[in-house]
This record gives C-alpha cells, sequence and structure tokens, in this order.
C-alpha cells in the first residue's frame, strides 16, 4: 500500500498502544483507599436508594482513612440485576462497591439468567431498613384491618402493585396471606410511587408499602394508615403486627445493604465498614435523614450477612406460595 | 430490475421483510400466557392485513392502483424514480460506515473508536490531509473524554476486547 | 394568592439566585442541545453541587436547567434534524427542511418565541390551576391513560393524510417494538430472545436519535452536499421575521401551548406526546395540511410552545404527589429529597413560596434562553454550510456517544445504530417516522393501563364509560374518527365541480 497511508495506519497504531501501556496496575491493599471509590446505585438518579447514597458520600469521604472521592454511579437496569452483575465482576481492590435492595434483588437473582451470587458478595453493612404498612384512601369506608377482612368474606380485596419481579408485589401477597385477607393483586404500576398513587386514586381498596411513604401520604391527607408490620408499632392509632396476632409481618422489610464484590480482603472490608458505620453518626446525614424520613439502621459486614440470609429464607420458605399465585 | 406486477422488485422489499418478520413476532407471542399474548397478537394480526395491503398497493394493478389512491394518495409519485447503480453503492457504504462504527465501540470501546472512525472518515471519504485527520481524530477524542468521562465521570465503555462486559 | 406569587418573584430577585439561575440557564442550553443528554442528565450532574446551597438557590438553578434545555433541543433538531430531546422530534419534521431551504434562521427565530410564548402561557396556566392540582391529577387513572393513548395514536395516524397506510404500518411496528421487554403486569420477559438488555425493552431516546439524527446523515452521506441544499440561500438575517411569525399565528401557540399545559401534566404520558400531539392538532386544523413535513414555519411553532408549556405542568404531578413525570422530573425529585423537601400534599401548602419561585425561575429561564439562542442564530445557521463529509461523522459520533451515556449500556449504541439504519429505509421508501415515535412512547402506557383497568373492574369494559373523564376522551376519539369520513360526506353532498384531486408529490 502507498507508504502515507502505511506510516497513517502506523501511526494510529502507536497511539493506540501507548495508550494501552496507560493502564494502571493494581495497588497493594495496604494502603486503602489509594483511588476513588464507585458507589453503585441500581437505579436511575433520583431514586430512594439515590437519595440515601448521595446524602451518605460526603461523610464517607471524611471518615475514610486516605483522601478520595467516593462516586455515586447510577446503574440502572433489570431491576437492579445490571447493578449486581457490575459488582459481582469488579476487581476486589475496593474500588466499586454498592447498595442492594434486599430482598429485591434477591428476586431478580432467582429469575435466573442472573450472572451473579448475592451469598458469595462480600456484605460490608447496612445502611437502612424500612417495614412496611397498610393503609387506605383518606374517604374509604373502611376503617380497620377487620373491616377489610370482612369485605375479604364478601370479594377479593384489591391492591395496586408493581409486577411480579417486584418487592411490592410479594409483599403485598405475603401480608395479605398473613392477614387472612384474600387478595387480588392490580399489577402493571411502574414504581412504588406510581402504585401508591393508584391507592390514593380509588383504583384499589387498599395499599401496603413502606412505612416513610405511608407517613408522608397521611400527613397529606390522601391515605389513612391502618396497621404497620412491626413489633411495636410507630404510627399512632395504626395496629401493629404484634397486636394483629401476626409478629412474622415484621419480617416483609426493604433491607439496604453493602456489598463489595467477592474476595474483598479483610482490612479493606473493615476500613469500608466503619467508614460507612462513621458516615451514618455523622451529624449532617442524621439531620438529612429526619428531614427526608429516611430511617438510618447501621449494621456491620457479620450482621448484614445474617440479615441478608434472614430475608432470603423468609422469601424461599413463601416462594411456593407465591409462584402459585393469588 | 425485475418487475412484478409492474413494480421493481426492491419496492416491495420492506414489506415483505416486515412480514416476515411480523409472523415470526406472531408465533412467538402465542408461546406466551393469555393476558401477555393479548395486545401483541392483535396487533401482530392487524399488521398482516395491513402489510399486505401495503403490498397490494405497490403494485400497478387496478385494486393496486385504487388502494394507493384511497389510502396512500401522497405514494403515488415516489415510486418512479428507481435507484440507479451509483446511490445504490453510496447507500451500502454509508450503512457500512455507520455498522463499522457501531463495531468499533462495542469492540475496542468509546475512546479508542472515535478517533479512528473520526480520522479514517474524513480521510477515506472527505480526502482530507492526513494532519487534518489525526487532529480532527484526536480532538473528537478529546471532546468526548472530557464531557464524558471527566464531567459526567461516566466510565467510557472500554470495548469486549478489552473487559467490557 | 397574589402575595405569594410576589414573593416568590421576590425570593429569585437576589443575586446569588440570579447567577445560579444563569448558570442553571447555560448548562441547560448545552445539555439539551446533545442529543442522548438533556435535561436529566444536567440535573443529575448539579446535584452535588447543589449540596451546600439553600433550597430556594438549589430550586433556581433546577428550574435554569429545565428551562432553558427545550430551546438547546430546538437547536440542533432544526439544525441537524437531531432532537436534542425526545419532544424536539416533532420539531424536526419541519424544522429541518426549513434549514435545508437555508431558513435556519427563520426557524430558530420562531421557535424562540415560540419556547417564551408556551412557556408563559405555561406558567400563568399552571399558576390558576396550582390550588387545584390534586384534584385534578387525581381523575386521571388506567382507564383514561388508556383512552389518553388511544387518542394519541388516532390522531398521529389520522394526520399522516395521504399516507395513512403506510402510517399505521409503521405504526404499528412502533408498537410491536414497545412491548419488547419486562411486562409489569404478567410478569412475563418477552420477545427479548434472551438479550439481557432488552429486558427494559428498547429505550425511546437512543431510538428517537437513530430514527432522526443518525438516518438524516445516512442520508446526507449518500447525497453529498450540505444540510442546506443551496449555500447562497442561507438567509440569517430572517431571524426577526421569524420571530414575529410566531405572533401572526396566535391560534398555533394558544393550542401548542393548551395541549403542552394539559398533556405535560399527565404523568407518563408527558413531554413527547405534548408536542406530537400538538403537530398533529395544527395539521388537522390547517387549511393547507399537506405543506406540513416540508416545511411549514407553524409545524416549528406548534410543538414549541407545547414542550415549554408541558415543563412548567409537569411540576404539578411531580410536587403535588412525588410523581415524576419523565426522567428529568424524576432526578429534580431526588434533588428536592436532598434538600428536605418532601414532595407531597403537604408541599402545596407549607412551601408555597419555593414552588412559586421555581415556577418564576423556569419561565426566565425560558425566556432567557430563547434569547440567547437568538443571539446565536449566525455562528449556529453556519452549521448548515458544513460539508456532509465533515458534518456526517462528527454528528454521527456525538449521537452514537451520547446514546451510550444516557445511562452507560452500550446495547444503546446498537439501538441507535439500528433505528438510524431503520429510519434511513422509512426515508428511502417513503414510510412516515412520526407514528413509530408516538406508538413507542405510548404503548406500554396503552397496553398496561388497559390491563389495569381490566383488574380494576373485574374485566368489564363499561369502567370506559362510567368514569366521566374516560366517556369525554371516548367521545373525542369517535369524533376525530369519524370527522374525516364526516367530511368526505359533506363535500359529495354539496356537489361542487370539483375535478379528481392531482395526487401530491
Amino acid at each position: 500500500m502507498p507508504d502515507l497511508q502505511r506510516r497513517f495506519l502506523l501511526a494510529s497504531l502507536g497511539v493506540s498502544g501507548a495508550a494501552l501501556m496507560l493502564r494502571r496496575p493494581a495497588f497493594a491493599a495496604t494502603n486503602f483507599p489509594d483511588k476513588n471509590i464507585a458507589f453503585v446505585i441500581p437505579d436511575g438518579p433520583g431514586g430512594g436508594f439515590d437519595s440515601y447514597v448521595r446524602a451518605i458520600t460526603p461523610a464517607m469521604e471524611k471518615a475514610l482513612p486516605h483522601k478520595v472521592t467516593v462516586v455515586p454511579t447510577n446503574v440502572p437496569g433489570a431491576g437492579g440485576a445490571r447493578a449486581a452483575n457490575e459488582i459481582f465482576r469488579a476487581r476486589p481492590d475496593g474500588a466499586m462497591i454498592g447498595i442492594f435492595n434486599v430482598p429485591g434483588i434477591y428476586i431478580q437473582q432467582e429469575r435466573g439468567n442472573a450472572g451473579f451470587d448475592l451469598e458469595k458478595l462480600t456484605w460490608i453493612g447496612r445502611v437502612g431498613v424500612d417495614h412496611y404498612g397498610l393503609a387506605v384512601g383518606e374517604n374509604s369506608r373502611i376503617k380497620s384491618v377487620d373491616d377489610l377482612k370482612a369485605l375479604a368474606k364478601q370479594r377479593p380485596v384489591k391492591f395496586t402493585s408493581t409486577g411480579p419481579a417486584g418487592t411490592a408485589y410479594n409483599a403485598t401477597l405475603i401480608a395479605a396471606h398473613l392477614l387472612g385477607i384474600r387478595a387480588q393483586l392490580i399489577t402493571g404500576y411502574k414504581g412504588s410511587r406510581d402504585y401508591v398513587m393508584g391507592a390514593v386514586r380509588g383504583d384499589s381498596d387498599a395499599v401496603i408499602t413502606a412505612i416513610p411513604t405511608l407517613r408522608r401520604m397521611a400527613a397529606g391527607k390522601t391515605l389513612r394508615i391502618l396497621a404497620t408490620f412491626e413489633e411495636h408499632g410507630s404510627v399512632p392509632g395504626a395496629a401493629d403486627a404484634t397486636a394483629l396476632g401476626q409478629p412474622e409481618l415484621a419480617n416483609i422489610t426493604l433491607q439496604r445493604l453493602v456489598a463489595g464484590p467477592p474476595g474483598l480482603t479483610a482490612d479493606i472490608k473493615a476500613a469500608l465498614a466503619a467508614a460507612i458505620t462513621k458516615a451514618l453518626a455523622d451529624p449532617q446525614v442524621v439531620g438529612w435523614a429526619k428531614k427526608a424520613d429516611a430511617g438510618l439502621a447501621p449494621e456491620g459486614p457479620e450482621q448484614a450477612i445474617a440479615t441478608l440470609k434472614g430475608q432470603i429464607a423468609f422469601y424461599n420458605k413463601w416462594k411456593p406460595y407465591l409462584k402459585a399465585g393469588q | 430490475m425485475r418487475r412484478v406486477f409492474g413494480t421493481p422488485i426492491v419496492d416491495y422489499l420492506p414489506a415483505l421483510v416486515l412480514w416476515l418478520l411480523t409472523a415470526g413476532y406472531l408465533v412467538t407471542a402465542y408461546g406466551y400466557s393469555v393476558e401477555s399474548r393479548v395486545m401483541p397478537a392483535l396487533v401482530a394480526w392487524s399488521m398482516l392485513a395491513l402489510l399486505m395491503l401495503d403490498l397490494i398497493s405497490r403494485t400497478q394493478t387496478r385494486f393496486g392502483r385504487a388502494l394507493t389512491r384511497w389510502l396512500n394518495p401522497a405514494a403515488a409519485q415516489v415510486e418512479a424514480a428507481s435507484p440507479d447503480r451509483d446511490t445504490a453503492r453510496r447507500q451500502f457504504a454509508a450503512v457500512l460506515w455507520l455498522a463499522g462504527l457501531a463495531t468499533a465501540l462495542l469492540l475496542i470501546g468509546v475512546l479508542y473508536a472515535v478517533p479512528v472512525y473520526v480520522a479514517a472518515s474524513l480521510r477515506l471519504r472527505g480526502r482530507r490531509s492526513y494532519t487534518v485527520c489525526l487532529a480532527a481524530g484526536a480532538g473528537m477524542a478529546l471532546l468526548v473524554w472530557l464531557l464524558f468521562a471527566v464531567l459526567l465521570q461516566i466510565n467510557l465503555y472500554p470495548g469486549l476486547l478489552f473487559g467490557g462486559a | 394568592m397574589l402575595h405569594v406569587w410576589l414573593s416568590g418573584i421576590e425570593g429569585l430577585l437576589q443575586l446569588r439566585e440570579l447567577t445560579f439561575l444563569a448558570l442553571g440557564m447555560a448548562i441547560g442550553l448545552v445539555f439539551g442541545a446533545i442529543p442522548g443528554l438533556g435535561g436529566s442528565t444536567a440535573l443529575a450532574l448539579l446535584m452535588p453541587l447543589t449540596y451546600g446551597l439553600e433550597p430556594f438557590t438549589a430550586l433556581a438553578l433546577s428550574g435554569g436547567v429545565m428551562g432553558a434545555v427545550p430551546m438547546g433541543g430546538s437547536i440542533t433538531a432544526i439544525l441537524l434534524n437531531a432532537p436534542g430531546t425526545a419532544p424536539n422530534a416533532a420539531t424536526c419534521i419541519d424544522g429541518y427542511p426549513l434549514a435545508q431551504q437555508g431558513k435556519a434562521g427563520l426557524a430558530i427565530g420562531a421557535a424562540a418565541s415560540a419556547n417564551s410564548l408556551g412557556g408563559i402561557i405555561g406558567t400563568i396556566s399552571v399558576l390558576a390551576v396550582l390550588p387545584v392540582a390534586k384534584e385534578l391529577v387525581l381523575l386521571f387513572g388506567p382507564p383514561e391513560f388508556f383512552l389518553l393513548a388511544i387518542l394519541g395514536l388516532v390522531v398521529v395516524a389520522t394526520t399522516s393524510r395521504g399516507k395513512m397506510l403506510r402510517g399505521l404500518v409503521t405504526g404499528g411496528f412502533g408498537l410491536m417494538v414497545a412491548f419488547i421487554g419486562y411486562d409489569n403486569v404478567s410478569g412475563d420477559v418477552r420477545f427479548t430472545y434472551g438479550v439481557e438488555y432488552l429486558w427494559d425493552g428498547v429505550r425511546l431516546v437512543p431510538a428517537l436519535i437513530g430514527l432522526f439524527a443518525v438516518a438524516e446523515m445516512i442520508n446526507l452521506m449518500v447525497k453529498g452536499g450540505a444540510v442546506a441544499r443551496d449555500a447562497g440561500t442561507v438567509k440569517i438575517t430572517r431571524t426577526m421575521s421569524g420571530v414575529i411569525e410566531t405572533f401572526r399565528h396566535p391560534g398555533t401557540v394558544l393550542r401548542g401551548s393548551l395541549v403542552g399545559t394539559v398533556v405535560g401534566a399527565i404523568p407518563g404520558v408527558g413531554g413527547v406526546v405534548a408536542s406530537f400531539l400538538s403537530y398533529s392538532l395544527t395539521v388537522q386544523a390547517s387549511k393547507d395540511p399537506d405543506s406540513f413535513g416540508k416545511g411549514n414555519i407553524e409545524g416549528v411553532i406548534a410543538p414549541e410552545a407545547a414542550i415549554n408549556a408541558k415543563d412548567c405542568s409537569a411540576l404539578i404531578p411531580t410536587l403535588a404527589f412525588g410523581i415524576p413525570g419523565g426522567a428529568e422530573m424524576a432526578v429534580f425529585l431526588g434533588i428536592l429529597v436532598l434538600h428536605g423537601l418532601q414532595p407531597g400534599p403537604l408541599m402545596l401548602i407549607q412551601n408555597q413560596t419555593e414552588i412559586y419561585g421555581l415556577v418564576w425561575a423556569l419561565t426566565a429561564s425560558c425566556i432567557l434562553a430563547s434569547c440567547i439562542g437568538l443571539l446565536l442564530i449566525r455562528p449556529l445557521a453556519m452549521v448548515t454550510l458544513i460539508e456532509s463529509e465533515v458534518l456526517a461523522p462528527i454528528v454521527i459520533c456525538i449521537a452514537l456517544v451520547g446514546s451510550f451515556a444516557i445511562d452507560g449500556q452500550i446495547g444503546n449504541v446498537v439501538v441507535t445504530a439500528v433505528f438510524g439504519i431503520l429510519g434511513y429505509l422509512m426515508l428511502r421508501f417513503d414510510y412516515p417516522r412520526l407514528t413509530v415515535v408516538v406508538a413507542l412512547v405510548l404503548g406500554g402506557t396503552a397496553e398496561r393501563s388497559f390491563h389495569q383497568a381490566m383488574m380494576m373492574n373485574n374485566g368489564s369494559w363499561s369502567i370506559f364509560v362510567d368514569r366521566w373523564v374516560s366517556a369525554l376522551l371516548l367521545a373525542v376519539i369517535v369524533i376525530l374518527l369519524g370527522s374525516p369520513a364526516l367530511r368526505i360526506l359533506t363535500r359529495r353532498v354539496r356537489k361542487r365541480p370539483i375535478a379528481v384531486e392531482e395526487p401530491q408529490t
């Protein structure tokens, strides 16, 4: 080929080759952290998990032994499976960690095709947990859980929820069964805000969702909270799991757990766990959590693994019932 | 160019290909549960019918021309020009360039594919001098890097060959 | 009421707030112009920057961004047929032909003024409606969403005049693509053939970028030359006449703004539908419908007015219930939460000053952005003179990389490339692209809402007439479907001696 063209090709190859050489080698664990840490969020910007991570990262940066940036990184898609895959396959050098929705992400893993294994990840800790509650529209004639049970004797009670791969769907079915209410789910809503709006509008008789959301809606006089699935109720006037005689309801939760790739060394894990715990105690974070009504419930690595296993066991126990449908 | 019912074959191709794709889509749809196949099946059946009408309307038969008049009058004139050899070659080349860039982005990643594509395109299609091409390629790579990697802090895809997912 | 409005303006007229407003505006303008980026990316980028800011300042910044994004989007839509944001795709349809005829200045001028007017009318409507926002949002449920989606599809199908058969074909194709992915209703994953990327379906924005920007660049590469077909006719001096054009079509502006305000307030339906609906309705109402798609200035004014009107009204469900109308609103919600402002019924009562400040910020930014757009017309219009060999690779590069950047998925690049080729084929074989877009946007909503409505009413279709809003929408659909037939009948009855219509080119 002509001389000029050959030189051109060689030049491009040379440039590319030089660029390749500049890839950074891995660093030793004792210097941790020595480069920026990506904190992966399994959803787009603006969602619940996103807010948590963005509130915590500045405090985390302060709490880490060396000065690096913790970068909130959104990796939405496939109901959280995409983010989980990235973290599962990342290098175990502490440069990438992520926040997980448990049991939501377990439901995704069970879908098959997943490519990741939650129990193999290095669990670092917990940021928060949400319990669920039951509410009806402000103008509903239903005044208590007993009213709902009475209604269920005449016809199935309608609940709004997300699709079968969502946490809400499973939470609603399990709760309805525990309460002895025959339920019919109106699925198809795209997210928690969407299906709660559906209940406010009157698409359904009742709705089961996280308590902070219910509190917000109740304060705005759009929903009335009938029950909270906690051992000791936090909403006056609403029955709690103990009063309803179903303590198992308190197992229906949304856990916000943090993990890194499999094979993270013990000292990196300890450093990250310590940073997260300190960040959750930071006054700015505490202040934000109060204003945003976001529960902070720190746990260390061992407790987080126990929580994970507990939630997986709970879900597995109910799986045959959930698969059979409503 | 062979003509069937008075129209060059190439003018039937899009509707024909789409008809086959829709048939495949329909077959797949029937493999799903009743609730989830209702709408797709409905749409697919309607498409098959519409595409048959489209194919017929492209013929020069009496019925075909009547269909065109009723349902697609604006199409009457466009049929006239058949593509010449040169246009076909340019179309093929344009599509190939696009496919090439997409493949390059997939294989060697954003930061390498962009300058290579821009430089190659300016050289082979635009016949600009080597200096201009290399400068433009480097400039584009810099722009992309600044805008996406630095400002937006997006991990620029490294390419399948270099460990991308 | 008035005093709250004024307190909102007062809060805005501080130096710090104005500075951040201007900053947001500049960023919004640039991000709006680059396909694949847009308001949501800009806001996400600015979120960490807002940490130390007072809530009101953060709102001024956000308002600045959101008000300017549409103008940025119009500029690339008109000059390059590359919609900067999804709603701007409707602007491409007549805006780009105008640029090809050398009238880019005219088009951008009209877009700028339509933007401002639409924004102002939208603001006034929103301010009037905000007190009853809660009740209005609650009127629209799954049966109404379904009928709205059908309405959108019907409107667009009946307005692809002269190409109705092909329009229905491409619309059907759009619907088929819309059904790909995880179905929220049944839990089935459909038509992915094992490809994990398709679990979330075919994303709208990459498809749009391909259908319009990439397809047009392929077209340019085949034809050669520059965007402006005849370099000599590029008249930059027609800017002011473009601005004035908008005022000469008050009906179009009003129609666009109202459609934008109403449709934009409905969560999930949103911006794309607002602009395309406004465009389609303008075509229907026009005395010369066949001139659209070839450079009719009303085809630029209508969607532009709608887009800016919808920006204001999209705030209503977001603030009243925390239901984001689209990606941009979702990120904005995140900013609110970060600053301790909880959207919901309480916010409408407790944070009125902030809300009105935000609305004013949006409006001010919208007008400012239009002015900046006007100032930059000369250099911008020069883009239409760049040779295709230089322009096409650069635009295609930015389009594909921008498409990747939306959420970092390399699969988006494949979608954009495929839709680019499809879009070119549609151009070449004369199939309209407008119906594909609307079908892609509305297909999922239509199906989902239909199933939900059936679940709500135990499988009975009566729900569509029992609720008055549904019944109203149903009536509108029937009228729209019937009107062409009605028109043909009345023409025959009058028995005017009209010769057989010459087929239009």
